[in-house]
């Protein structure tokens, strides 16, 4: 039985048209699950994200933050779901920044909900994002020193 | 102009740690911001220290109240790191359903007791826990604890459920039915419910989609979002008697009822199971100490409060590299900034509650320390360090005993 996120060959193309128009020469693929992945430049990740919300992508469900220490890049995840749209798969946009002063920018008036998500990306792994109105702690607490970022690899919990 | 009144971090309207400031202008409230960040644990970093099977049940600790929806989602991505998600025998998918609509329903019951508490109106509180308690004995039944039941594992379930058990269910999914009915008509006949719940905390449909509510809170303003509805994982689909429960209201009242539509859906769902449940296996062998390959995972479930999200990433070693959570309440949490907004200050405990908020879910990740005093202590050490702060602070004690 067919579902809104199962993807159709139409879906997939109409995908892979958007994303060209943006980036040209994107390659998407599509997981045993159904869930589409694909890797995209840093500045050109604005421009993605707003065109692919017109089009139907339009709740973010997260961003996630990965700290790739051995290949000294940081990682950011931006998982798309399609509403109102039948035949779209579930999206996973990358995008990598280098890991000494990483700065994204940021889609606060793109997605509302991003003012959470991009906090909490800064408390835990310690991206920075450009154009974010009050960037600072969420989880932890707000006098926590510069630089404490639990969540990247190189980060020692103490104790044995 | 305006004065500020800051509501929590520990306030009586609250169940959980958080702080709502509200701006106020005579009764009515012109700003409302929303903080957090007291009730921090560090789950996901744990995680990245367990063993890839072990992770479910770490996962399920997560939330006190969705315990098996954090179980099942967290075991949903690890199957499809290890690839064998196509390979769970179909008993033990139903088992999974059962869980977590049986879940469902007393996660909702809950929260309707605790929306009628907030209105004042106790009585219902006292029935609907009531009601609860049945919901919770079949899920001791069924895995063995009341709140963190475990009954999944990777690569199937850990117990099959009997004959006996299934008339059990029949039976209580009639229950559920006609009580979640009933509230439904206390709920819209009541004179003094009705005036605490119509046109308090409305969400308009667009604003809906644009904050990026999830679960009841956006469906009870119209939107269709489930991901039962958009992924139709594990089998959910109208052939088990799941069907979207949705209201264009857009008030408290309109989230009052699609909890309780739920429940009923619920209802429909474990009897279809009880009734018509495959025979066979209840589970695949998955051996605990072989790595999966690498790669990256998703995988979202609708929690009793929305949607409910994994990512794993795996880089081919015997624990996750990265584990990342979000949790239906976070991303609801800023509707009730909007919600309250032109609100009276009476309102705004209901305006809290309307969204269902659990803040010990949605603050899971990093053990603290306050980045001063660390030191590392062996445990013999710590053994030997206690013993000597209490012969000395306490000694007294030993040698009155004596």
């Amino acid at each position: 039985m067919s579902y809104p996120t199962e993807p159709t060959e139409k879906g997939i193309s109409d995908l892979k048209s958007w994303l060209s128009e943006v980036v040209p020469g994107a390659e998407l693929s599509i997981d045993k699950y159904g869930v589409a992945w694909v890797r995209i430049p840093l500045e050109k990740l604005r421009e993605t994200l707003s065109l692919l919300k017109e089009r139907g992508y339009s709740h973010l469900t997260t961003i996630s933050g990965v700290d790739l220490l051995e290949e000294n890049k940081m990682e950011l995840i931006y998982h798309l779901a399609p509403y109102e749209i039948s035949g779209y798969p579930y999206l996973c946009i990358r995008t990598e920044l280098p890991r000494e002063n990483p700065v994204a920018p940021s889609i606060v008036d793109i997605f509302n909900i991003a003012l959470v998500y991009e906090r909490e990306v800064y408390d835990l792994v310690g991206i920075k994002f450009e154009g974010h109105p009050n960037l600072g702690r969420i989880f932890l607490r707000k006098d926590m020193p510069e630089g404490y970022h639990p969540l990247r690899k190189d980060f020692s919990e103490g104790g044995e | 102009m305006g004065t500020y009144i800051p509501l929590g971090p520990y306030h009586p309207a609250f169940k959980e740690p958080l702080t709502i400031k509200i701006k106020v202008e005579g009764e009515s409230i012109v700003d409302a911001e929303i903080d957090f960040g007291y009730n921090h644990r560090g789950i996901e970093k744990l995680l990245e220290k367990k063993i890839w099977i072990n992770i479910p049940f770490i996962a399920e600790h997560v939330c006190g109240i969705c315990s098996g929806v954090h179980q099942m989602t967290s075991i949903m991505g690890i199957e499809r790191i290890y690839g064998i998600e196509e390979k769970i025998p179909e008993r033990a998918l139903w088992i999974r359903i059962l869980t977590l609509e049986l879940e469902r329903i007393h996660s909702h019951l809950l929260w309707v007791g605790v929306a009628a508490h907030e209105a004042g109106f106790d009585t219902i509180f006292m029935y609907t826990w009531r009601d609860r308690e049945r919901s919770l004995d079949l899920l001791e039944e069924l895995g063995g604890r009341r709140v963190v039941y475990s009954v999944g594992r990777v690569g199937g379930v850990r117990r099959d459920i009997s004959d006996a058990y299934r008339r059990k269910l029949v039976e209580a999914a009639k229950f559920f039915r006609d009580r979640a009915r009933e509230y439904k008509r206390i709920f819209t006949e009541d004179p003094t419910l009705l005036a605490r719940f119509r046109n308090v905390s409305v969400l308009p449909y667009n604003v809906a989609i644009s904050l990026g509510t999830v679960g009841p809170t956006a469906r009870a303003s119209g939107v269709m979002k489930d991901v039962r509805y958009e992924d139709r994982y594990w089998g959910y689909g109208p052939d088990i008697g799941y069907r979207i429960a949705i209201s264009k209201e857009c008030d408290a009242l309109a989230k009052v009822l699609v909890r309780l539509e739920e429940i009923e859906v619920a209802a429909d769902i474990i009897e279809h199971i009880a009734e018509n449940i495959p025979s066979g296996p209840i589970g695949i062998k998955v051996p605990p100490l072989e790595p999966p390959p690498e790669g990256e995972a998703i995988s979202r479930q609708e929690a009793p409060r929305g949607e409910l999200f994994y990512y794993y990433k795996s880089d081919g070693k015997l624990n996750p590299y990265r584990v990342k959570i979000r949790t239906p309440t976070l991303a609801n949490i800023f509707a009730v900034a909007y919600m309250a907004k032109g609100e009276y200050i009476a309102d705004v405990p209901i305006t809290f509650a309307s969204i269902d908020p659990c803040i010990a879910c949605m603050e899971r990740v990093i053990i603290v320390d306050d980045g001063k005093k660390k030191r590392k202590m062996r445990w013999s050490e710590l053994l030997h360090y206690s013993r000597k702060w209490f012969k000395r602070n306490l000694g007294w004690l030993k040698e009155e005993r004596l």
